[in-house]
């Protein structure tokens, strides 16, 4: 009975240090310190201008922070951001809501934008905070 | 429920249970209790002080330990397996220096290891015990976490044979998309109310009488 136990704990054990198990995911997060709602995208950009086609947009309440996924980039487990610079644009949500993408990207309605690769981000302590 | 963020309620309960412990061992024991009780009473109410804290102590870990016992004190009787368990996996990563912070809110118990140079998030629940690496109360891993808490509670034992042993093995031969879409996951993302989207669906992959038949009848269905 002693064995079985010490056989699933050091199994237990072990596996946490897989890459595979236990239930992982990879993300960037983004946290709103400021106090009204933001919007927030991602991407490789060649350059600093918005993203032509309207990019998945994620809201972040006051206050609150939310993950963007590896898969949302297409970027399986970050490994591109050894080598390259990630694009965070943050924008007003009432910006987001008022005006259309080709309006806002004409514009440049931007509230900010951060470059980084993941050495960068960890300096940033993992995550970006706004502002 | 009441969580004592500041630590000072469960930290007494646990001062008061040391001193009666410490008796078992005579003077020194209680000596010793007392240089404890002191450095925990400067950390919590003196946190900036440490010249009066004893250097041989951790009191990081020390602290962090009895929050996790007092998991114990959340776990239904018909969950202990899987509870105790999650107690000996979450004390060894604690004392192997793998613990930050530890967290008791919504009746689990987050045991949580901060590493800013790591995108990779992970967490993994034994009883009251969510075992995890960058996760925060809140996010969605943390709810998805909270509803195999609850599966926990709900199939008792079995969550080993159910939940436990299909999910590891599809966490670790199935593709990220099979094991998010296996049933007991779906399951554990609406008990936890984790926001729909594409990492953490809720619509079963199957929805018909003899997917649930072996659902239920077979002791592990990893799908």
């Amino acid at each position: 009975m002693k064995n079985i136990f010490m056989i699933v704990v050091a199994t237990f054990l072990i596996s946490g240090s897989c890459e595979k198990f236990p239930e992982s995911k990879y993300t960037i997060r983004v946290r709103n310190n400021s106090t009204f709602t933001i919007s927030v995208c991602a991407g490789y950009l060649p350059d600093t201008l918005l993203p032509v086609n309207k990019p998945i947009l994620k809201e972040i309440l006051a206050g609150k922070f939310v993950d963007i996924y590896d898969s949302e980039v297409g970027d399986e487990k970050f490994q591109k951001l050894k080598n390259e610079r990630i694009t965070v644009f943050i924008l007003h949500n009432d910006t987001v809501k008022k005006y259309d993408w080709t309006t806002i990207k004409s514009d440049y309605k931007i509230l900010k934008r951060y470059e980084f690769n993941d050495k960068e981000l960890t300096e940033m302590g993992g995550s970006v905070s706004f502002p | 429920m009441y969580t004592d963020p500041s630590g000072n309620i469960f930290g007494l309960i646990w001062l008061v249970n040391k001193v009666i412990k410490s008796t078992d061992h005579g003077v020194s024991g209680v000596k010793g209790t007392i240089k404890e009780a002191q450095g925990i009473w400067n950390w919590t109410f003196n946190g900036s002080n440490m010249s009066k804290m004893d250097p041989t102590i951790n009191y990081k870990q020390l602290i962090n330990s009895y929050k996790i016992d007092v998991g114990e004190l959340m776990t239904a009787p018909w969950e202990k397996p899987q509870a105790m368990l999650g107690n000996l996996v979450s004390h060894t990563r604690n004392l192997s220096g793998n613990v930050d912070n530890v967290e008791i809110r919504n009746g689990v118990v987050l045991v949580n290891d901060n590493d800013p140079s790591s995108r990779r998030r992970w967490g993994m629940t034994l009883g009251p015990y969510i075992d995890s690496e960058n996760i925060e109360v809140g996010d969605d891993m943390y709810w998805h976490e909270l509803g195999h808490t609850i599966q926990s509670r709900i199939l008792g034992p079995l969550y080993i044979t159910k939940v436990g042993i299909p999910s590891l093995m599809s966490a670790t031969f199935g593709s990220d998309e099979y094991h998010s879409n296996s049933w007991y996951e779906v399951w554990a993302n609406r008990l936890g109310g984790v926001p729909e989207s594409n990492e953490y669906p809720r619509d079963y992959r199957r929805n018909n009488f003899w997917y649930w038949w072996w659902i239920t009848t077979l002791p592990i269905y990893p799908n």
